[in-house]
């Protein structure tokens, strides 16, 4: 070792107390990198996994080619696992040849290696476990083709019979055809073969699967790639969604490098101000400047390594924590994510060299201010007296009018020795990034509430009037605080106020008894608020039916807005939804707008109107007493009714609440950490500053100033620093928060919302630091060696 | 020939209007023993950074042997401090973290050169500190932190050894140990000495005064 790293060490070990507050501050600017860096690389990679679940872990399917090709294919070095199908052409069922739309059915035949790739296209039933069971796409099924019937499938003359196992769903984006009957096989047969393959490294995924096909003598436009899968690991070719994903990342790594940057730089910068008379004794010993630099940078390396093994420890270890207990959340509310762990090189080398640049960017100006302390410092400059402007030297008028002669001391003290530039500026910009971006976060989610209507809605269509067996079952429906049903269609407005016509209205016919119960037989639309932008681009909101209009509507089906239906005029009551007694509760208060009319005047419409009958359908709105009679309530439709469509808010609301309770944990802990890391700076400057102060205090102490009042006069200083701190940050965090709400709230007019949670805990923490410092001071300020401070050396 | 020249020194500290030392000129042959003495604030110590390339003059130049020190850049004069001039202070200055071998060794290690073990226990004895080389300044009294001090001087057999009121900290006992060690290494290898110092007894052992008086030299020159 040379003299340099042994004087750097020996120093290190021997200030203890200081070393292990640097190690600390750097530990947690370690911590802010290591949890972002490894946080990001896990979101990455576990929603990369989520997707390839579609194509059942495979990244990509290359177009069908002879056997030998698919061979040499399935052989290349760049491929992870591979699986092959062959497309057996195009089949016959029974003897229809085509779908619906018109497009042939095929055979596909794969292995059982296929297995993982089978399971997401499952909608119901199994898997083949023979290869006379069959998978039949469920755009297939009816009555006679259905799960544990036997089909015959006829390809190029050959008729096979099967029995039909399961069926399959081709909305997954799987590469397996799901366009007709799927056969799994011990040996794949000889045919056009389709290679399916995950790969090593998804890094420029998209660039070296095309090139692969090219090789392989094979058209690239024909591969399919699983995109969003690739996307997330930034495999895939410049895509939007990847541009903004790097761009969000850049851009918390560059707030993150700069907070980090600044709390090492004061961290450093606050030892080396303290070692200022030990480097020009160095100096005046003959070390040049550059053996000086030298040694401040290798010290603040040597305090970089510990700082990354806790920046590991807690970094990884809070993550994992926090990942697992966002599983718990995720797993309990049955959403099909799970969030992964993963600590691999990438990040951690990043991390590294991130440490160790920020760490010798930080220590530049240090050391180079080190390097410039004159010998003379180490003799003569014990004291350096400050540099007062005379400015500093006055009194201003608050300092005379303070009542108490402590208090005056203090702030003239303050005046002029405090550094509280350095110290109000970091707070000020703690705060504000605190209360700016949570308070954003607060603004935003809660902008995405979307506002209350019915629980549950059930929707039958085509199947004629099934209003009266739903009112049936919703008298037998238990837990339910409101139940309505009716017969609905969608209607525009083809003539009526200015900007409202296209307007799509909800027709809703209830019963006779109710029409005349709550809307006095008079049809009553059920008006509603929209966005409207007017010609000086202000966003304001709107009825969307002027409600002052008077003459009479004239309503037409909307699908039929360009045929030559005559349509109906009628004269309608106006009625906000929010007033209404039936459907306030029910319907949303920012969605469409809704007419309601009673049976017998629908009866007296329908000629006019011409709705085809199977576009009318009958609706069961639910409005629960309790949200856990969901399930229950949800169950017996069913039961019921079979396939029906059901929207069960209750069950969308827990998994849209666990998402953004993950999400918003994600962002707290991110902020959070960020805000702590910055406090951090300003805790170390505030007993750097203490430190520094202790011989002048000791010396207020050795003429007779008490511990109590030296405490008094030190509480004071921070109490004026946290407290301008935080009436500033919070100022500045409401504007930032507010600003960036209105970028992002692009939609919808907003308010200035002002965070009070947000600054009330700025404040208690700031409130608890406070606390800490004077706590602080009093131990140490009664704790000191007074002979020893004072003896001059 | 001298073996340091000071010429017309004068060092006016910023802010400050009257020169701290005004014209100072003077020549120091080799193994001389001086001793600088002179009212508090006269400037003493001023004269001594400059003679040891601590501080710059605001004009003059002081040449050890051929060399002008002033035309020297920071390294360089951080290198000629190191190699030709030991300094002395009042108040030991040394680094609490290095143990008494190491402070002495310091100079030299900075050079990147071995101490022998030999000069090193020679100059421990020497110094009487031969069972202190592991302790840390921290553990010794003022006279021995002063003795070690004076080995971190002498390591590298300098050209100059300039001490600032050396036993102004120290009582008579002590005083008087320090001033025979640096008479030691006077007398047995010629090592040339200057001496800032109050004390008329320190000063009588000299073989040249030089009196400083409000920043000019007074006497002895
Ligand atoms: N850094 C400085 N700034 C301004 N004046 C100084 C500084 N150092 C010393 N002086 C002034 O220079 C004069 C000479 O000081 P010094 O050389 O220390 O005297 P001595 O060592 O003889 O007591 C004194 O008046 C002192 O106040
Ligand atoms: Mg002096």
């Amino acid at each position: 070792m040379g003299i340099l790293a042994k004087l750097g060490w020996r120093h290190l070990r021997t200030t203890r107390g200081r070393t292990a507050l640097t190690i600390g501050a750097m530990g947690l600017a370690a911590t802010l990198a290591m949890a972002t860096l490894v946080g990001l690389r896990s979101f990455q990679t576990s929603f990369y996994q989520y997707e390839l679940r579609n194509t059942g872990g495979m990244v990509a399917a290359f177009p069908a080619t002879t056997p030998a090709k698919a061979a040499k294919l399935r052989a290349n070095a760049a491929f992870d696992q591979t699986i092959s199908f062959v497309d057996a052409g195009r089949a016959t069922i029974g003897t229809t040849k085509t779908d619906s739309i018109g497009d042939p059915f095929r055979l596909t035949v794969t292995t059982p290696a296929a297995t993982a790739a089978l399971k997401p296209m499952l909608v119901n039933g199994r898997l083949p476990r023979k290869a006379s069971e069959v998978l039949l796409s469920d755009m297939l099924v009816t009555a006679h083709r259905n799960i544990g019937q036997r089909i015959q499938v006829t390809v190029a003359g050959k008729t096979q019979r099967f029995r039909i196992v399961g069926t399959t769903n081709g909305y997954g984006g799987n590469f397996l055809s799901t366009r007709g009957v799927l056969q799994v096989v011990p040996h794949l047969p000889a045919g056009r073969t389709v290679v399916m393959a995950s790969l090593k490294s998804p890094w420029q995924g998209h660039q070296r699967l095309q090139a692969i096909t090219k090789q392989a003598g094979l058209a690239p436009r024909d591969l399919q790639v699983n995109l969003a899968a690739l996307t997330w690991m930034w495999g895939a070719k410049s895509n939007d969604s990847q541009a903004k994903q790097i761009a969000v990342v850049g851009t918390i790594l560059a707030i993150v490098g700069a907070v980090a940057l600044i709390m090492i730089y004061t961290s450093i910068n606050l030892s080396v101000r303290a070692n200022r008379q030990r480097y020009g004794l160095l100096r005046s010993i003959g070390t040049t400047p550059r053996q000086v630099r030298h040694l401040v940078y290798g010290e603040a390396l040597m305090l970089a390594l510990p700082a990354l093994g806790l920046g590991a420890i807690f970094g990884i270890g809070g993550l994992g924590v926090a990942i697992w207990l966002m599983n718990g959340v995720l797993s309990g509310n049955e959403l099909p994510i799970t969030l992964v762990l993963t600590v691999d090189w990438v990040p951690l080398l990043a991390v590294v060299v991130f440490m160790a640049l920020i760490t010798l960017l930080a220590a530049a100006r240090p050391a180079w201010r080190a390097s410039r302390v004159t010998p003379i410092a180490a003799i003569r400059a014990l004291n350096i007296s400050p540099q007062l402007t005379r400015r500093k030297l006055r009194q201003p008028w608050w300092v005379r009018r303070l009542p108490d002669p402590m208090m005056r001391l203090a702030a003239k003290l303050d005046r002029r020795e405090g550094r509280r530039a350095t110290m109000l500026t970091t707070l000020v910009v703690t705060v504000t990034l605190f209360v700016g971006l949570t308070g954003f976060i607060g603004n935003a989610w809660r902008h995405y509430d979307t506002g209350e209507a019915a629980d549950i809605r059930a929707t039958l269509s085509r199947s004629g009037d099934q209003t009266a067996a739903m009112r049936h079952l919703a008298d037998r429906l238990d837990g339910v605080k409101q139940a309505q049903v009716t017969r609905q269609a969608q209607l525009s407005i083809q003539k009526g106020p200015r900007g409202s016509e296209l307007t799509e209205i909800n027709l809703l016919v209830v019963p006779d008894r109710q029409a005349q119960r709550d809307y006095g037989w008079r049809p009553t639309l059920l008006n509603t608020k929209a966005l409207f932008v007017d010609a000086d681009g202000r966003r304001h909101m709107e009825w969307q039916v002027d409600p002052t209009y008077s003459k009479p509507l004239r309503l037409i089906v909307a699908d039929q807005r360009d045929s030559k239906a005559p349509g109906l005029s009628v004269r309608v009551r106006y009625q906000p939804l929010a007033k209404d007694p039936v459907f306030s509760k029910l319907l949303f208060n920012n969605g469409r707008v809704s007419l309601v009319v009673s049976d017998s005047q629908y009866q007296r419409w329908a000629a006019a109107l011409r709705v085809p009958d199977k576009t009318l359908e009958s609706v069961l709105y639910v409005k629960l007493a309790r949200p856990s009679a969901h399930t229950a309530v949800v169950k017996a439709i069913k039961a019921q009714f079979g396939q029906i469509a059901i929207m069960d808010a209750v069950a969308d609301n827990q998994q849209q609440a666990a998402v953004v309770l993950v999400m918003k944990a994600t962002a707290y802990g991110f902020i959070g950490l960020l805000a702590l890391v910055c406090l951090a700076i300003v805790v170390n400057h505030t007993f750097a500053n203490l430190m520094r102060a202790r011989r002048g205090l000791a010396m207020l102490q050795s003429i007779g100033m008490t511990p109590r009042q030296v405490v008094a006069m030190q509480a004071w200083q921070y109490a004026t620093l946290l407290v301008a701190g935080w009436l500033g940050g919070s100022i500045l965090g409401t504007g930032i928060s507010s600003v960036l709400y209105r970028l992002s709230a692009s939609d919808q007019p907003v308010a200035l919302i002002i965070p009070w949670g947000q600054i009330a805990a700025a404040g208690a923490v700031l409130l608890l630091v406070g606390v800490a410092f004077i706590g602080a001071t009093w131990r140490l300020l009664t704790h000191q060696d007074l002979e020893r401070l004072l003896r001059a050396e | 020939m001298a073996i340091l020249t000071a010429t017309d020194l004068v060092k006016t500290y910023p802010g400050e209007e009257q020169p701290a030392l005004d014209h100072v000129s003077l020549s120091i042959e080799p193994g001389e023993f001086v001793a600088i003495v002179g009212p508090s604030g006269s400037g003493k110590s001023t004269l001594l950074h400059l003679l040891g390339g601590v501080d710059r003059p605001t004009s003059g130049q002081v040449q050890l042997y051929d060399t002008a020190i002033y035309g020297l850049n920071e390294t360089q004069l951080a290198i000629f401090r190191r190699r030709q001039v030991g300094l002395i202070y009042q108040f030991y200055n040394l680094l609490p973290s290095l143990t008494v071998a190491e402070n002495i060794t310091l100079p030299r290690e900075l050079d990147g050169k071995k101490v022998e073990a030999q000069r090193l226990n020679q100059l421990l004895d020497q110094l009487g500190l031969a069972d202190k080389r592991n302790a840390l300044p921290g553990q010794l009294s003022g006279g021995q932190q002063q003795r070690v001090a004076i080995g971190r001087a002498l390591i590298n057999e300098p050209a100059i050894v300039l001490a600032d009121e050396p036993t102004g900290n120290l009582d008579q006992r002590n005083s008087q140990e320090i001033m025979a060690l640096l008479h030691y290494a006077n007398v047995t290898q010629g090592q040339t000495v200057v001496v800032i110092t109050h004390d008329p007894q320190v000063a009588a052992q000299a073989q040249r005064v030089l009196t400083i008086t409000d920043g000019r030299l007074t006497e002895g020159a």
